[in-house]
């Protein structure tokens, strides 16, 4: 059943997502050309007279309205997110979405599995547009400007054939972290909206946005509870690295950092997972024994 | 042994101090159509919201066919809100795929054949319909099932005397033997030629729970007439 949650919740995202991407494709490529003509022509092409200035100018306002296509469409993706998850839990669609012969964890999984795809899709997306504009947007001369990749490359090269094995550890704990922290944050955000859809019947949305901030600052007040039993430790060992840095090559620095900062790295991703899994639980737990559907 | 397909013991439900429900004990065989009649505030659509898990009970248990509301109730229940509930971008074709994707008891032909019937565009989207055909399609969706237990809760109240005939008609010939349909409605009159038995809620206890036909022999009263009787202001 779950499959097919997410089958349905994926179609109704992106019934509306799916053009959005394509728009921002699209803006990338008009405000690419645009700032391709420019940049052959020179900064002082917006101010001469007569067709060419008029061209330039327009141009230029294309590249612009790319720019703010792009954080446009990092708002609306949000929203849509947001706005499904509201409608099919707290609205008459409840009535719907609730009388499902499924579990209630098996509706908030494919609510948090189809909200994170949808993220990602759109963080790929811009990935693509923001290459688009770096490799055809900036050359000079020619069509194409490969030089800050081959940039890019050469210096991820040589990390790896200095450091070698030892970046294969950060790269994962980055990639746990961005996954981590992305299903805490939607998880956030529903079981705020969750909350607000019980506790007011008026005024949910508004209840909502509050118990995202009564959220933030409890889980914000346990941070720094923690951090002031916890973290003396590892300031200590900060400090101690100060002294010895200076004697060190760029390898060996790298590796005394990350060994000294393994500890703290390993617990605040422990930390995010709790209060992750304490959110979806909370969620569930006021869905199924709180909710009230009008 | 004979289960019943629906089963309140000592049933409460409040809202903060008010009681929506109050210790109702009531067992619902299968094979009949029973009518849920009371004044607005008495708790029918509470009882009816309990049965399908929209709301858990403050007291007592409910089962369905000897289920707690959970997969397997939900699974045997079909229930008609007393709302508009479907997504209104989906069309009509997008709804009937929805039930038969969750609910392996829809019958995808029947519902189709009945649309026809009532002469709602299969293809229109759910927000250019007016309300009344809404409500046909959420009956027709919730009729298709071959459920054990089907929660009508207000069916008929939005739309015209002529699709009420149709709908009442679709409900004698789409419940079989062993399913039990439940009916709230404040239309009376209209329902009570297909009722076998009927439940009179006040203030969140049962008051009356009997047969058509006894009350009929017994006290040569139609449904309404009682009810009238019963609940005048």
């Amino acid at each position: 059943m779950l499959g097919k949650l997410i089958k349905q919740d994926f179609k109704s995202l992106s019934r509306i997502l799916f053009p959005t991407q394509l728009a921002i494709l699209a803006a990338s490529i008009i405000g690419t050309i645009s700032f391709a003509i420019n940049i052959r022509k020179g900064v002082g092409a917006y101010f001469q007279n007569g067709t060419f200035g008029i061209i330039s100018g327009i141009s230029a306002m294309l590249g612009g309205l790319m720019v703010f296509a792009i954080f446009a469409s990092v708002f609306l993706v949000a929203f849509i997110i947001f706005e499904r998850f509201y409608k099919s839990f707290m609205t008459s669609e409840g009535y719907l979405t609730f009388t499902l012969p499924v579990t209630t964890s098996e509706l908030l999984w494919s609510k948090l599995i189809t909200a994170m795809l949808w993220t990602i899709i759109s963080a790929v997306v811009i990935f693509i547009s923001a290459n688009i504009f770096i490799y055809f947007g900036t050359a000079k001369e020619g069509i194409v400007n490969f030089s800050p990749y081959t940039q890019i490359f050469r210096g991820i090269r040589e990390a790896f054939s200095e450091l070698g094995g030892g970046l294969t550890l950060p790269i994962i704990e980055f990639i746990i972290l961005c996954i981590i922290g992305l299903a805490y944050n939607i998880l956030h955000i529903y079981l705020a909206l969750i909350i607000g859809g019980i506790v007011s019947q008026k005024h949910k949305i508004l209840a909502g946005v509050g118990f995202y901030f009564v959220i933030s600052i409890a889980v914000g007040i346990v941070t720094s509870l923690l951090m002031n039993l916890f973290g003396g430790a590892m300031v200590n060992q900060l400090n101690r690295l100060d002294s010895l840095m200076p004697g060190l090559n760029g390898a060996q620095a790298f590796h005394m950092v990350m060994n000294a900062t393994q500890p703290m790295i390993l617990c605040s991703m422990a930390f995010t997972l709790i209060l992750t899994a304490g959110f979806f639980l909370l969620s569930n737990y006021f869905i199924k024994n709180k909710l009230n559907l009008e | 042994m004979s289960e019943a397909t629906l089963e309140c013991r000592e049933l409460s439900k409040y809202f903060g101090p008010n009681a929506a429900l109050h210790n109702v004990n009531i067992s619902l065989p299968a094979g009949k159509i029973i009518g849920l009649l009371g004044p607005n505030g008495s708790g029918k659509s509470t009882l009816i919201k309990l049965a399908c898990g929209l709301l858990t009970p403050t007291d007592g248990e409910i089962l369905v066919c000897g289920f707690e509301p959970g997969i397997e109730s939900k699974a045997l229940v079909s229930y008609l809100p007393e709302r508009t509930y479907l997504p209104d971008w989906m069309t009509v074709l997008d709804c009937l795929k929805y039930f038969q994707d969750f609910y392996a008891d829809f019958d995808y032909a029947r519902a189709i054949s009945m649309l026809q019937a009532l002469s709602v565009p299969a293809n229109a989207r759910m927000k250019t319909l007016s309300k009344g055909t809404k409500e046909k399609v959420q009956l027709v969706l919730v009729m298709s099932r071959r459920a054990r237990l089907y929660l009508l809760d207000e069916p008929i109240g939005g739309v015209d005397p002529a699709a009420r005939d149709y709908i009442l008609g679709t409900i004698l010939r789409n419940y079989c033997e062993d399913s039990t349909v439940l009916i709230s409605t404040h239309l009376i009159a209209d329902v009570e030629k297909i009722l076998d038995e009927f439940i009179f809620l006040q203030s969140g206890q049962i008051v009356s729970y009997a047969s058509t036909d006894s009350l009929r022999a017994d006290l040569g009263k139609s449904i309404d007439e009682y009810f009238r009787e019963v609940f005048r202001c």
